[in-house]
């Protein structure tokens, strides 16, 4: 969490509180800008007094660092290059959407409602009776305390050298701009804390965590917090990490003296700015762009941590660095497949390498804009999204019954549950029929399909997930045994309604195949009796409170038996369900989107030609025997070489080229 | 009664740990009569289940199981196992969502094999 980092630096956002009230607050800058003066002369700490802005003293990163032009066009990196700038971030801005909530932003000012306040026990009144707590907290909600608000701490306690306090959180958000103050002589730290009502924030760095880390290590994290907040842009979305060598924060921690490069610097800020996510949908969320002009890059090794931090990035900008040529994206591999913009210009590979667009293309099979120049069209990206295909081709189901047995079964089933689930378990199931389901609450979603999940509430008291639940008793009270303790189980899910079969078939797959050496439930065949093993996954429709969002995918298992009496012909041995956010099912391709179906088809063929002319190579075989003799040992290049040695003389003449050309 | 349990755990985190790391080492764990279905293509046999997942079209592979619950099968002492959960392959970013039941049974030596094995992906 950024908990100290700056909140001041966002123009609209700072409006407000701009005046503070009296007394003597030394937020020192040597800064040529315009400083703001408040109306007792002391130095408000803007935006505005961005550049070269050093601050004097020990003090941490205090306030804000600087406003870094993300998009707003000011205050850039004083390489002169705004115009450059102002065009990117144009370009960068295109397609943004700007109206989600930030949640970078807000990770940065809901600080909880504890601070920890550091710094009393050098100051002045650390040698008053009560430890200068008192003056302390008083200066605190002075300072605090704007025109229209009065700050009121409600609770404080000082442990060690620290004081902890604790006010409504917008009181806190106040008291957290005081961060390096200076108080009777020492610089403020003030940080947020986990308060007990706040538990659930999820903060990497929390209590537990916080006394392991060195205080040297933490101070480094809060510094680059302070870094990457003052870089980040909530209304774009976007972290610009330009000209990071010019950065005033880093400056000032001394990354850059010598020859240190931004390779070093780098993935420390990544660590510390993937720490701030819980999720990666979270970070999707947060940050779509990323900029990181005028870095002086030659490759991107030295950000290779950009990749593994935003796999999912958008936009990037990488103008005015010293990229030559497409081996200087190695060091990213594959990564960054949804990139929709990228911008490298101003680096020399734009005018050395004349195939830059085609290479460049064929890198990023999305990518809509390079260097601001549209190079494919949204409709174009779609289908090229659509047509991707999957690594392994889905196939159709497997569907052997035996007897229709399975293919009844699974009708019955579908309505009975719907409709009437006791009848269901008078049919199906007896005594000895066992019965569990579990909730996946991790099923990957494709893209298009986020749409919000109702609650698994009703399910996961019931979830026998063993993958989570570890405790014993708990995995066997979740297998459900018999009829009535099925029934019970049931009778508490919500009602549902599965597609038609008939009419739906095709949100179903539904494989069966036979399952010999099953008990015999009567106990005559000794050497057991053939089943069916069934898999059936689909989706179903629930009756709950969550208007819009009653879909959920499923995978169900059966094994079937034969019943143990003959008005029960089938039994359920075995049920497992597992339930997942909805998503459509792979279904196998129709053939009515040939190009699809063509590829996994002709890369298959094109295998086997090329075997094939590996066989007529070695055997001296013509294309067709060749083809013949793979055919017969499975496409296995080396077992048909064997085949041919063991056969080569029971071969007709015309099997080989040789004879059939001389 | 719970050992069917740990057999269940164990099973599942070295086959798929064996499947990432060397797919071809999988042998031992399949027998003649065991059946894999694949994507809806059946193969009977060791030799010839592990040819199938050797030859499936790409390199690097990892799944990542998100569920998994076992029953106890009927009096021949099997273990039926679903799995769903999560696979990547290669440099696809995108995860692709996989079912997989297995039904285990006992060697008679004291440990168990896969004796059906059928996977489908249920969101590629």
């Amino acid at each position: 969490m950024l908990q100290r980092a700056p909140v001041a630096p966002r123009g609209p956002r700072n409006a407000s509180p701009s005046v503070r009230g009296r007394g003597g607050i030394q937020k020192r800058s040597k800064a040529g800008g315009p400083g703001r003066v408040d109306r007792d002369g002391d130095l408000v700490m803007d935006a505005t007094a961005a550049g070269d802005k050093r601050r004097s003293g020990k003090g941490r990163l205090e306030g804000p660092a600087s406003s870094r032009g993300a998009g707003r066009g000011r205050g850039g990196p004083s390489r002169g290059a705004n115009f450059g700038a102002v065009k990117t971030q144009q370009a960068i801005i295109r397609g943004l959407e700007t109206r989600q909530a930030n949640v970078l932003e807000s990770r940065i000012t809901t600080g909880g409602t504890t601070l920890q306040i550091d710094g009393l026990s050098s100051s002045k009144a650390a040698s008053n009776p009560d430890g200068g707590v008192e003056s302390l907290l008083a200066f605190l909600e002075r300072k605090a305390s704007g025109p229209n608000r009065n700050v009121k701490i409600k609770k404080s306690h000082k442990k060690g050298d620290s004081v902890f306090v604790t006010a409504s959180s917008e009181d806190i958000a106040e008291i957290q701009k005081l961060d390096g103050f200076t108080f009777a002589g020492a610089t403020l730290g003030i940080q947020a804390r986990d308060s007990p009502s706040s538990a659930s924030r999820p903060d990497k760095f929390g209590d537990k965590r916080k006394d392991e880390v060195s205080s040297n290590a933490m101070e480094i994290k809060e510094r680059l917090k302070g870094v990457l907040a003052a870089r980040y842009n909530g209304d774009l979305k976007l972290l610009n990490l330009s000209a990071l060598a010019q950065d005033p924060g880093l400056k000032e921690m001394g990354v850059f003296d010598g020859n240190t490069t931004t390779s070093k610097i780098f993935p420390a800020l990544m660590v510390v700015c993937g720490g701030l996510f819980k999720t990666r949908q979270e970070k999707q969320d947060a940050i779509v762009s990323v900029t990181l002009a005028d870095n002086d890059l030659a490759d991107v090794s030295d950000v290779t941590a950009l990749a593994q931090t935003f796999p999912d990035l958008q936009h990037l900008d990488l103008s005015r660095n010293r990229l030559t040529q497409m081996s200087n994206f190695d060091a990213w591999g594959a990564k960054f497949r949804h990139l929709s913009t990228l911008i490298l210009t101003g680096n020399p590979i734009e005018t050395q390498l004349a195939t830059l667009k085609p290479d460049i293309m064929k890198k990023y099979p999305y990518l809509e804009i390079l260097n601001g120049i549209q190079i494919r069209t949204p409709e174009e990206v779609a289908a090229a999204l659509e047509t991707a295909k999957s690594p392994i081709p889905i196939a159709g189901p497997d569907f052997r019954d035996v007897g229709q047995v399975g293919e009844n079964f699974i009708r019955q089933f579908v309505v009975l549950y719907d409709t009437d689930r006791s009848a269901l378990l008078a049919n199906f199931y007896d005594a000895q029929s066992v019965h569990s389901l579990s909730v996946n609450q991790n099923a990957p979603r494709g893209h298009k399909n986020s749409a919000p999940i109702a609650p698994w509430a009703p399910y996961i008291k019931q979830s026998r997930n063993l993958v989570k639940i570890n405790n014993l008793p708990t995995q066997m009270t979740r297998l459900h045994r018999g009829s009535q303790a099925i029934q019970k189980l049931w009778s508490a899910l919500p009602a549902t309604r599965h597609p038609d079969i008939q009419t739906a078939g095709d949100k179903y797959l539904i494989e069966c195949h036979a399952l010999p050496g099953l008990a015999d439930p009567t106990g005559q065949s000794v050497r057991g009796v053939d089943g069916l093993i069934i898999t059936m996954h689909g989706e179903f429709e629930e009756q709950n409170e969550s208007p819009g969002i009653s879909l959920r995918s499923f995978s169900r298992t059966f094994v079937l038996g034969p019943g143990a009496s003959g008005a029960q012909p089938i039994r359920v041995v075995s049920d497992m369900l597992t339930l997942r956010a909805w998503g459509p099912l792979a279904l196998p391709k129709p053939p009515l989107n040939p190009q699809a179906n063509t590829t996994i088809i002709t890369t298959e063929q094109q295998k086997q030609e090329a075997m094939a002319m590996q066989l007529v190579e070695r055997t001296g075989m013509t294309p067709q025997y060749s083809a013949l003799c793979l055919t017969e040992t499975g496409w296995d290049l080396e077992k048909a070489f064997m085949a041919f040695t063991a056969n080569k003389d029971k071969l007709p003449a015309d099997a080989f080229i040789t004879n059939a050309a001389s | 009664m719970a050992n069917f349990l740990e057999v269940a755990q164990q099973f599942t985190q070295f086959y798929y740990n064996q499947f990432d790391q060397d797919r071809k080492q999988l042998v031992p764990l399949y027998r003649e009569n065991s059946m894999l279905t694949f994507e809806s293509a059946s193969v009977q046999g060791a030799t010839g289940i592990v040819e199938k997942l050797a030859g499936l079209p790409f390199a690097k592979v990892q799944h990542k199981v998100a569920t998994l619950d076992a029953q106890p099968s009927g009096e021949s002492q099997g273990i039926l196992i679903l799995v769903t959960g999560a696979l990547l392959v290669d440099e696809e970013q995108r995860p692709m969502s996989y079912s997989q039941t297995f039904q285990l049974l006992p060697d008679g030596a004291g440990s168990f094999y896969i004796f059906n094995d059928i996977f489908k992906l249920v969101y590629g």
